[in-house]
């Protein structure tokens, strides 16, 4: 792994970019389809719920999932720090902004903790109690796994950086994992929008927390 | 080696503002809720939190993750999942019934197999009148009446409208519960329903649209199609003698007559609906999970009531 650096003539292929950057862009791709068929399932059973079970109205908090949303783009913007700093070679700024994104991904995960055993524990809502909590909880929470994997990943990078592993040259790992985690940050963007305040806006009558 | 940024190279400035822009789009998304009235149609909002979320998307995909600067082979390759996830959800978006409980293929086992065995499943619409209809309630009345076939239809001012085929012909005496219903839509103070408000306005349909809608509020009372199959689609549904005749029941899982007939004048929904309210798995029989009987409407006057006690 410490032999792979950016001027590694394996490195490049025909494409003329980083096998690995075009694998990731691959993987991203195929990510879509994976996060395009859970958002497709939430959105398919949406309603469907019995009365008497817990509804999305019932249980979302809106502003604990904005403020958590907020976290995770400003991760985002750390995590392009993070890159740029690499790039000019100034590994101190690469290590904190690194420490940071993966700080930020970790606050991000405790509101989503936060928020799965308040719904589980105070809103009732299991995995199996109805088609609103299967549906929500395997998204979000293949969301939540996929920013846990990203923060495991940049504390190793940033951990690799303090023990002197990381070099100037090794920017392409950094990149890779940035693309890793803005992506996991646009499929927030669009849980965010189509699972949390859709809610709000479909739901015509009965509308709690927001003016009737 | 450096060759992938020689198109150039986002500055650190740019990426403030750009975090800036993102910061603020998020603080609109999340007002829009508020400042969208319940009473706007609500594809204006679906329409704005589209466009906010996917400025968001672009914004991001293109400066932090480069694409913007970087080889088109990697924005083909991004953008090819993205068509194929967007596709993979049009697809099934549009071949899901997402939108209403009317369709036969969600009558089976397949989505009310376990817990949701109480999930309604509406009626199947048959003439285009019930189906232009069904277009009309949606965009109408759903803000202030709750008909459990329409996913929307959650209103509380107006009463609930399941099993109003069954009531509407003995609110006003000598009317038929078209005429009721017909009269009801073109004037809405004609008759009041106890514990309502008389707040309804005219929405001013002229006749088709008004035999529209009635004909899609009374085929809300029609029997439904067997679940699982559609072999006996709407058996003896419109066949107002066609009632309970044993002979032609296969199973007792299948049985039909549990939904009241249209004419049958006083029946109230048979207690033999299975509620499955206490097992989650007990929605496996078929009889459970078509289960036909509108929640909370176990006689005829008791449909109104859920809604009219929770009416200010």
């Amino acid at each position: 792994m410490s032999q792979i650096v950016l001027d590694n003539p394996h490195e490049m292929g025909c494409t003329g970019l980083p096998h690995r950057k075009v694998l990731m862009w691959a993987f991203l791709a195929s990510d879509c389809m994976f996060f395009g068929t859970l958002i497709s399932t939430y959105m398919i059973y949406r309603g469907r719920s019995p009365a008497d079970t817990p509804q999305p109205q019932d249980i979302f908090d809106i502003p604990l999932t904005s403020t958590s949303s907020f976290v995770l783009l400003a991760s985002s913007y750390l995590m392009v720090l993070a890159l740029a700093a690499i790039q000019r070679g100034d590994m101190k700024k690469f290590q904190l902004w690194t420490a940071g994104t993966a700080f930020f991904g970790s606050i991000f995960l405790g509101f989503q903790c936060y928020e799965f055993s308040h719904f589980y524990l105070k809103g009732h809502l299991g995995l199996t109690t109805n088609l609103f909590g299967s549906t929500f909880y395997v998204l979000t929470g293949t969301h939540g796994c996929h920013v846990a994997i990203g923060v495991l990943w940049l504390m190793s990078l940033c951990i690799l950086s303090l023990k002197g592993g990381m070099t100037p040259r090794r920017q392409l790992d950094v990149e890779i994992a940035g693309l890793y985690w803005h992506f996991v940050d646009i499929v927030w963007i669009v849980i965010f929008g189509g699972v949390y305040l859709l809610e709000y806006i479909i739901t015509p009558a009965g509308t709690p927390g927001v003016g009737h | 080696m450096e060759g992938k940024k020689e198109k150039g190279h986002a500055s650190l400035e740019l990426y403030a503002k750009i975090i800036v822009t993102l910061a603020l789009i998020t603080i609109a998304e999340i007002v829009v809720p508020y400042v969208i009235a319940h009473d706007v149609n609500s594809v204006i909002g679906i329409g704005l939190l589209a466009v906010l979320a996917v400025a968001k998307y672009v914004l991001v995909v293109m400066f932090f993750m480069h694409l913007y600067y970087d080889q088109p082979l990697c924005t083909f390759l991004f953008v090819t999942g993205m068509v194929l996830g967007g596709g993979t959800m049009a697809g099934l978006l549009s071949a899901m019934p997402h939108d209403a409980y009317t369709r036969e293929e969600y009558g089976g086992g397949a989505t009310t197999g376990s817990s949701e065995a109480k999930t309604y499943i509406g009626p199947e619409l048959k003439t285009p009148d019930e189906k232009a209809g069904e277009q009309l309630f949606e965009t109408n009345c759903v803000t202030c009446h709750t008909l459990k076939s329409v996913t929307t239809a959650t209103g509380v001012i107006g009463p609930d409208l399941d099993g109003i085929w069954e009531r509407a012909g003995k609110r006003m005496p000598g009317k038929t519960a078209e005429q009721y219903i017909d009269l009801s839509i073109k004037e809405p103070g004609a008759f009041i329903v106890d514990g309502y408000p008389n707040s309804m306005t005219n929405f001013g349909f002229d006749d088709t649209k008004r035999r529209q809608l009635v004909a899609f509020l009374m085929a809300q009372g029609r029997p439904w199609p067997k679940g699982g199959g559609g072999s006996a689609p709407a058996a003896g549904g419109t066949e107002p003698g066609a009632s309970t005749t044993p002979g032609t029941m296969s199973s007792p899982g299948d049985q039909l007559p549990a939904t009241p007939q249209p004419g049958s004048g006083e029946s109230p929904t048979p207690d033999t609906v299975q509620e499955s309210e206490a097992s989650p798995n007990a929605g496996s029989s078929p009889g459970g999970s078509i289960s036909p009987a509108p929640e909370g409407s176990a006689s005829p006057d008791a449909a109104a009531s859920p809604a009219g006690s929770a009416t200010p």
